[in-house]
């Protein structure tokens, strides 16, 4: 499915929604369940006798109570809001589940982690895909992305989140595509920086 | 830190950056040196920033590094002369910079470059193969270049010579008819003659892959083809031969990353984390053989989703015959050290598959006949007493049947009453029905949209009824004379965990997360009704991990007594009639992994899964023995990890139970011993069902098989 066919469907979704009909609502929380599993399955990579089948249950059925309840008290006027709230919504499932895996390993190594998580900070990880190695690091990575500026952060949710491609993302947002590859460029060098900001901020670090 | 005002990088910093990305994801040939002496202002800071920005390639979307060939097949498209690559001059037929050689005609492009048929001194015709290599060859690669052209096998395609011209990489070959998928597109051969081209293969690479290739400092080494694919085994006379061999070595210390060279649709999990194994091939090989006989790949979608499928995903086996899968299956093990030991001895068992054969039947009490013949000797001379005593330690014997077929964990099992058939539904959202007494699928049950949470079997065994997961939440009761849907059973709001036929086969009941157990009427489809205490059914007040979830539930023989283990560790017992709740036993605050019951609904034995409110750690390890009439519990014993899966055969005092670590347990609820056994299980078990007799055990394996175990 492009862009544009899934940008029709979440607007025809969403207006399905308006007029009440509950099957809708549960399409449209599906969209955003099969993200929530990639993303998921990506931090877990590296860990893959975490989770038993119940957990991942849990974990969806978490997103879609939370989904239900955001339906209940606002229905999105468009796609361009659902994707916002959606995308918000999908952030704080990541960073619980990244904060509860942190929390337990905490329990376990009863705490030899904060030690580690400080000796072990993002970008000096020997991880060779270069992404976030374990679970304190995912927490901050996914802390701190909603420092981003807002323009950064909407093409973030778009090409992380929801999963567009660069080329669907530039269609969404109606700029060109070399526009926005030199915009998700700096994206990219922003977050880098947030991580790389030496001062601890939140209290499980 | 307010980014919203903060300028990260200058103006001009940044436009460089932007322009070395660009070029960075077209053109292979691009030289980062003079990029940087370009912008003589800019020289100390641009290698920090390049270097920081690739320090985020983690987060790039891959699928802008790909394209899709007219065959469907993903390409890396860097090295294409249709990109901006500069065509040497005398890339022209009739022409050529090598003496002696004369271009034909083209007869291949692709991701290294360009292949022609030419001609050598005295006319022979061969291949000559032209790759372009901005900045020339360094010692390493001409080393390697050495190295195969000294290599020789009958299966490999002979290289003649190579010349570095024009910026370009010469390679002149052995030129061949056609590739193997070709062949088989045009000439249908027979599953004789396609094994026998695998058995060439996998021969040659087997060769490739041994630690016999004399370097240039004579040290023995072993060489990795790393793209095996149908396009690169070659049909000579009648025979296949593998090409290409080395190339992917030389691409990538020029490179020195994989993803230049290597085709994402046949790439094995470890290439995508910049890593190698010897069964690396071998992965390849078992793609390109889904290929060749199913006519698809396992993994298909855009890049991201093909990658996602190596590194996550459960390959789609289905193109090929049911028996083969698993042999298939284990050749793509995300793991390379699970895979087999060699490429012969992958071909080798699926010879032995062939197709409609038997499948593979262990005698996995092997070591045990062994190891007690050797004690029953030693142990003659000591006298009747210690042998019995010893006698008592070993755990009963079993036959063991894999049953290969499902293309995820097996995550439900039944067993029909007269142990004929077997039925397991699946992460793979199917549901197989096998003839135990053939020990083959007999049915394939497709119409779920999530998981297989539960299954059950009628008396009769004309009817099965299976649950899926959460957003399926359907019931669906089919028809297996016919292998038909019959009806849906809809009504819950969560996934259906436990179904059971009640003995006159005319009605149902089933329990699910959804905090309901409810009774069908199966004729109709109706819901007879609520079962006390679980009839919260409204979505709305859906909470996570609400403590009445039912996680187990099993009935008596009779189908007067209904018991249900809930999230928070109640265990309910009902009045199947009356829908009212007789008894209610309080555990502790954890959820139970797995519960058994005897036949008149009296005694119950459970196993604990984690905290009801993380399902993780701390998990009570203890397995209990309920007296469901008094209340009272007997600690039975102490697993060493989480038990997925207990069993506890209805007319038997054995317990079986399948910890998440180590081995199966035996435990003889008379005389309160323990032992290990199946000590040669080599998979997790999610699921345990079995007859009253416990004469026949069937396993739902993590392994994506099912295991029938006969016990003698």
């Amino acid at each position: 499915m492009n862009e544009f066919e899934h940008s029709t469907l979440i607007n025809a979704l969403l207006a399905k929604i308006k007029t009440k009909e509950s099957k809708a609502r549960e399409e449209l929380i599906a969209h955003s369940l099969d993200r929530l599993q990639r993303l998921s399955r990506k931090m877990f990579r590296k860990h893959p006798n975490l989770c038993t089948l119940e957990q991942t249950d849990d974990i969806v059925q978490k997103l879609v109570i939370k989904l239900h309840k955001m339906l209940d008290d606002l229905i999105p006027e468009d796609t361009a809001s659902y994707f916002k709230l959606a995308s918000q919504n999908l952030r704080w499932v990541l960073l619980d589940l990244a904060r509860s895996s942190l929390a337990r390993n905490k329990a376990k190594n009863s705490g030899d982690m904060s030690t580690s998580v400080k000796n072990n900070k993002l970008l000096n990880t020997k991880d060779p895909d270069g992404g976030p190695s374990n679970y304190a690091e995912w927490t901050e990575f996914y802390e701190k992305i909603e420092l981003l500026p807002d323009e950064h952060k909407q093409l973030f949710n778009l090409l992380w989140f929801q999963g567009l491609s660069q080329a669907d993302a530039a269609k969404f947002l109606d700029i060109p595509l070399r526009t926005l590859a030199r915009k998700w460029m700096t994206t990219r060098i922003l977050i880098r920086t947030l991580l790389n900001d030496e001062t601890p901020e939140h209290g499980d670090q | 830190m307010d980014f919203a005002q903060t300028k990260i990088l200058a103006q001009d910093l940044e436009d460089a950056l932007f322009l070395w990305e660009e070029n960075r994801f077209s053109n292979t040939s691009f030289n980062i040196d003079l990029f940087i002496q370009s912008f003589p202002n800019l020289e100390n800071q641009i290698p920090k920033a390049i270097s920081e920005l690739k320090e985020m390639d983690w987060l790039l979307d891959s699928s802008e590094d790909f394209n899709t060939d007219t065959s469907g097949q993903l390409e890396v498209t860097k090295n294409d002369f249709s990109t901006n690559q500069v065509r040497p001059p005398s890339l022209l037929p009739r022409l050529s910079a090598i003496e002696g050689y004369t271009l034909v005609k083209r007869i291949g492009r692709g991701s290294f470059g360009e292949v022609w048929q030419a001609t050598g001194p005295g006319n022979i015709p061969l291949a000559m193969k032209i790759i372009p290599m901005e900045g020339g060859l360094d010692v390493s690669e001409l080393r390697s270049l050495n190295l195969f052209k000294n290599i020789h096998h009958p299966h490999l395609l002979s290289i003649f010579g190579f010349w570095f011209k024009e910026n370009h990489l010469w390679i002149a070959m052995e030129l061949a008819e056609i590739n193997f998928l070709e062949y088989v597109q045009t000439f249908k051969p027979t599953q004789e003659e396609i094994f026998s081209f695998f058995s060439d293969a996998a021969e040659t690479i087997d060769f490739l892959n041994q630690k016999r290739h004399i370097s240039d400092n004579g040290e023995k080494i072993s060489i990795l083809h790393r793209d095996i694919k149908p396009q690169n085994m070659l049909v000579v006379g009648g025979s296949l031969k593998i090409g290409d061999y080395g190339l992917a070595r030389i691409l990538d210390e020029e490179k020195n990353e994989h993803s230049g060279c290597m085709t994402p649709s046949y790439s094995p999990p470890e290439f995508f984390n910049q890593k190698m194994s010897l069964t690396s091939d071998q992965y390849s090989l078992a793609i390109t053989y889904c290929k060749i006989l199913g006519g698809k790949v396992p993994f298909e979608g855009n890049a991201a989703e093909v990658m996602a499928g190596h590194c996550n995903r459960i390959p789609d086996l289905a193109m090929l015959p049911m028996d083969q899968r698993w042999v298939v299956a284990k050749a793509l093990e995300k793991n390379p050290l699970q895979r087999w030991k060699s490429c012969s001895e992958f071909i080798r068992e699926l010879k032995q598959t062939n197709f409609n054969s038997k499948p593979k039947v262990l005698k996995l009490n092997r070591r045990y006949l062994f190891t007690a013949l050797f004690l029953g000797f030693g142990l003659l001379g000591i006298g009747f007493f210690s042998w019995s005593l010893l006698g008592q330690n070993q755990g009963p014997k079993f036959e063991e049947i894999i049953l290969a077929g499902h293309r995820g964990e097996v995550s439900c099992v039944c067993i029909s009453e007269d142990s004929k058939i077997a039925i397991s539904g699946s992460m793979d959202k199917q549901i197989i029905v096998w003839d135990l007494e053939n020990q083959k699928a007999k049915l394939t049950l497709n119409e779920h949209t999530k998981n297989i949470l539960s299954i059950a079997i009628s008396k009769d065994n004309k009817q099965a009824l299976s649950g899926g997961a959460f957003l399926d939440n359907r019931i669906i009761l089919w028809d297996l004379v016919k292998g038909t849907k019959i009806k849906e059973l809809i009504g819950h709001q969560h996934g259906v965990r436990n179904l059971v036929f009640l003995p006159d086969g005319k009605r149902a009941i089933s329990c699910s997360l959804d905090c309901t157990a409810r009774l069908w009427d199966l004729e109709t489809g109706e819901q007879i009704h609520f079962f006390e205490y679980l009839d919260t059914g409204d979505p709305k007040n859906l909470t996570l991990g609400s403590p009445r979830q039912v996680w187990h539930m099993d009935i008596s023989e009779d189908g007067k007594t209904m018991v249900c283990c809930l999230r928070d560790g109640k265990i309910c017992v009902y009045d199947v009639e009356s829908g009212k709740r007789t008894k209610t036993l309080n555990g502790p605050d954890q959820v139970y992994s797995s519960f058994s019951m005897n036949m008149n609904g009296t005694m119950g034995i459970t196993s604990f899964g984690g905290s009801m409110f993380t399902l993780q750690e701390p998990i009570d390890l203890k397995i209990f023995r309920w007296d469901l009439i008094t209340g009272n519990k007997e600690m039975l014993m102490e697993a060493e990890s989480r038990v997925n899966a207990l069993f506890f055969p209805k007319s038997t005092n054995d317990l079986y139970a399948f910890p998440k670590q180590g081995y199966p347990i035996y435990y003889d609820l008379n005389r309160k011993y323990k032992t290990t056994i199946l000590s040669h299980l080599d998979s997790e078990v999610n699921c345990i069902t079995g007859n009253a007799q416990g004469t026949k055990l069937a396993l739902g394996c993590k392994d994506f098989s099912v295991r029938l175990l006969k016990r003698y």
